[in-house]
């Protein structure tokens, strides 16, 4: 009996090449959340966040023996799911104006409790991904990267495929959209010693 | 909003201006969400089918499409109780996320009494399981409407048990609960028939307090350690 715990992404990915058959399914369960923040923001759509998750992971299991070690497993992974967010962003021809009903954000409740009232930044956290569903996606996807997710430039540019200048002007054209339409966000935010 | 200039973009990244940085602030408070386990545990039976079809030789890795090979669970039929359902799953979600990592697939908890198992002859199809389940159930006199005189199924005897997990309590219940489920399950009924006309058994579960019921289709050999699920769906009850 193999002991995922023992094991690191690369290990398990040569594992599940190899034909054994939970190797895969541990490192989704690794994943998941950080691949599915990414996808809902990026697409803004939990539906199609949804099928754009599994379609990439599927396409994942089935392609892991293109995997060549040259990036992390992590990287990989969320270069497959970003790619499927957004073929499915291009293939509609407008993207929602209201995208995520209030539940489909899951909020930490304990961590609300920490900084302000909970309706509060709930309904700033809606408004914040009802403009990010706004910008081109290419925009979005490196927003959400990078300012979200924390991702490096490089990690970023990495899992974009695209060269870090690209990400940097990605991500910086996004900012200024987004301060635009989110301004009125911003008082908000200072009052509360943000 | 004036589009900059790759040259001014890249310069705007490394040195923002105080709105954008308050944009960046708000972006990193954002309150981290978790995959809503009804999510997980539908991808998770996803990649078991993939996973099936590896090991019963159809190569899903030559498969080009865009489609699971095995039937899974139908995301679309289930969106609405996961979209409708976060408040309650949020705890649920949390809690995983802080959780240690499972080493192996959910094990499910099997309640209650062991459903029948019956031998109803049948060759289950692809794509076809979401009506033939319900009807071998009602058939079998499983069905709400079903009566008292429709049980035209018969249990499954000595011979036709021996040689498949569902010989023994213990074999059932150690398939069942690897196969994709997570928390309690109740078993409805086990058919051991054919599936696309080799043997196989179809295991008809509910989780706890739910409506819809589980056919998941699994090779007559299902063990804890090889599952072997054919296919896999979701099913109105009878």
């Amino acid at each position: 009996v193999v002991d995922f715990d023992e094991l690191d992404d690369r290990e398990l990915m040569a594992l599940h090449v190899a034909g054994n058959p939970d190797a895969f399914g541990e490192i989704f369960r690794r994943h998941r959340d950080r691949l599915w923040a990414v996808a809902l923001r990026t697409i803004g759509d939990p539906e199609e966040a949804a099928d754009a998750v599994q379609d990439g992971l599927i396409s994942a299991y089935r392609n892991a023996s293109s995997y060549r070690g040259d990036a992390a497993v992590t990287t990989w992974l969320h270069r497959i799911v970003v790619n499927a967010c957004l073929d499915r962003i291009r293939r509609r021809t407008a993207r929602p104006t209201v995208a995520l009903p209030e539940d489909d954000l899951q909020v930490d409740a304990s961590r609300l409790g920490e900084t302000r009232d909970a309706m509060e930044e709930k309904e700033t956290s809606l408004e914040v991904t009802r403009a990010l569903a706004q910008l081109p996606p290419d925009q979005a996807a490196a927003v959400v990267l990078i300012d979200i997710e924390g991702y490096s430039v490089e990690e970023a540019a990495a899992i974009l495929d695209c060269p870090p200048g690209t990400v940097k002007s990605r991500c910086s054209r996004g900012r200024v959209k987004l301060a635009a339409t989110l301004g009125h966000l911003r008082n908000r935010h200072d009052d509360d010693g943000v | 909003v004036t589009e900059l200039t790759d040259e001014a973009a890249q310069a705007r990244f490394d040195a923002p201006l105080a709105d954008e940085q308050a944009v960046m602030a708000m972006l990193a408070a954002l309150p981290p969400v978790t995959m809503p386990r009804e999510l997980s545990d539908s991808i998770s039976a996803a990649l078991a089918a993939e996973s099936a079809s590896r090991a019963t030789g159809s190569s899903a890795d030559s498969d080009t499409s865009d489609q699971p090979l095995a039937e899974v669970i139908d995301l679309s039929s289930r969106r609405r109780t996961w979209v409708g359902a976060v408040a309650g799953i949020a705890a649920a979600a949390v809690a995983l996320a802080g959780a240690a990592y499972v080493v192996r697939p959910h094990d499910a908890q099997v309640v209650g009494e062991l459903g029948p198992v019956l031998a109803s002859g049948n060759v289950y199809t692809s794509g076809q399981l979401s009506s033939e389940v319900p009807q071998m159930l009602t058939n079998a006199g499983l069905g709400s409407n079903s009566g008292t005189n429709t049980a035209r199924v018969a249990p499954a005897d000595a011979a036709q048990l021996s040689q498949t997990f569902a010989a023994t309590t213990d074999g059932i219940r150690s398939c069942v609960a690897k196969l994709g489920d997570s928390g309690d399950v109740t078993v409805v009924a086990i058919d051991l028939a054919q599936y696309q006309g080799n043997p196989a058994a179809v295991v008809v579960t509910r989780a706890t307090g739910g409506t819809e019921l589980t056919a998941t289709v699994v090779a007559p050999t299902c063990t804890s350690s090889g599952p072997e699920v054919l296919a896999r769906t979701t099913i109105t009850a009878p």
